[in-house]
């Protein structure tokens, strides 16, 4: 089909996650917000369609996991809940399948952390999480790192979609390894592709999408934002902005200069 | 699940998922590390 032909749905199709359709491509976290009022605005601002949760201990005086349901409940969004905090095989199992019972949905971000100081992705106990819940039927949307063998081997386990890191967790320093990162775009070309972790400036999140990942999923970059409303409204348009520029095909960089007004006519030559 | 009333929990019992139907039957021993989560804010 000519280019010239390539019709509008082009630009406006949708990301498809395992057997479901979003018209947005960013993922948003609901952690560390100065008010719950606040994040929920920002959720709406952000225009997300897929809002990250966890389980914690309850306090049975202060009941803050029913006001939080409550709230969030009133978004309208699909919830996807994570394993954050877990550290072995057993701990990212047992966790998926208290939040499959929780927020009723087979969907699992899966978390599993080598180290407290990184939070880095355990690449072996990612592994042997993911094959061992999406052997039971789980979704699972695991959080990686540019690593191709083990990025292969999570495909093979029965994950449809992979969720790299940018940078660690909750420190915005964008994207550290771009090489890597388009390397694992070029690799699995038909795979659902999610930046997630280490974005902090929305310029960040269109980088990520001008590479031709598929989606971002950020938290601390918009909680902890002098104005979480407004950040989360740049994040969207940024993720947007990224998205039609990929699709629109960028120009190819240059060395040496090549002048964009033409030279035939040019006076007092 | 007595004092949480209406919220909604999930539950575990030395490091393995109890399903809530399965509690009510669920006899524990001394000794066993139970777990008690609700949903949280989370990214």
């Amino acid at each position: 089909m000519n280019i010239i032909d390539k019709p509008d749905s082009a630009t406006t199709a949708p990301l498809k996650l395992y057997d479901q359709e979003f018209n947005s491509r960013l993922l948003l976290g609901t952690a560390g917000y100065p008010s719950p009022q606040i994040m929920s605005a920002a959720a709406g601002s952000a225009r997300a369609e897929i809002l990250t949760v966890s389980l914690r201990r309850e306090n049975v005086r202060e009941k803050s996991g029913q006001k939080f349901i409550e709230l969030i409940s009133t978004l309208n969004v699909k919830l996807l809940p994570n394993t954050a905090g877990c550290n072995t095989v057993k701990e990212a199992v047992t966790t998926a399948e208290m939040a499959r019972e929780l927020f009723d949905t087979p969907w699992i971000k899966l978390e599993v952390i080598a180290n407290n100081d990184t939070l880095q992705p355990d690449l072996l106990g990612l592994l042997g999480a993911a094959r061992v819940l999406s052997r039971d039927g789980f979704k699972v949307l695991p959080y990686c790192t540019e690593d191709l063998s083990i990025a292969e081997k999570l495909l093979e386990a029965g994950c449809e979609v992979l969720m790299p890191w940018g940078a660690p967790i909750g420190t915005g320093r964008g994207l550290r390894n771009p090489d890597a990162l388009k390397t694992m775009r070029a690799y699995f070309p038909d795979t659902p592709l999610i930046i997630d972790a280490g974005l902090g400036a929305p310029s960040h999140a269109t980088q990520a999408m001008e590479m031709g990942f598929d989606a971002v999923l950020l938290n601390t970059a918009v909680a902890k934002a002098q104005d979480p409303v407004q950040m989360a409204r740049a994040f969207a348009d940024a993720t947007d902005a990224g998205r039609i520029a990929y699709l629109a095909g960028l120009m190819e960089p240059r060395d040496m200069a090549m002048p964009s007004t033409p030279v035939p006519g040019t006076p007092f030559i | 699940m007595e004092g949480f009333g209406e919220t909604k929990i999930a539950t575990a019992i030395n490091g393995t998922f109890v399903p809530a139907n399965a509690r009510d039957t669920q006899i524990l021993k001394t000794d066993d590390k139970i777990e008690i989560v609700t949903p949280r804010q989370g990214g």
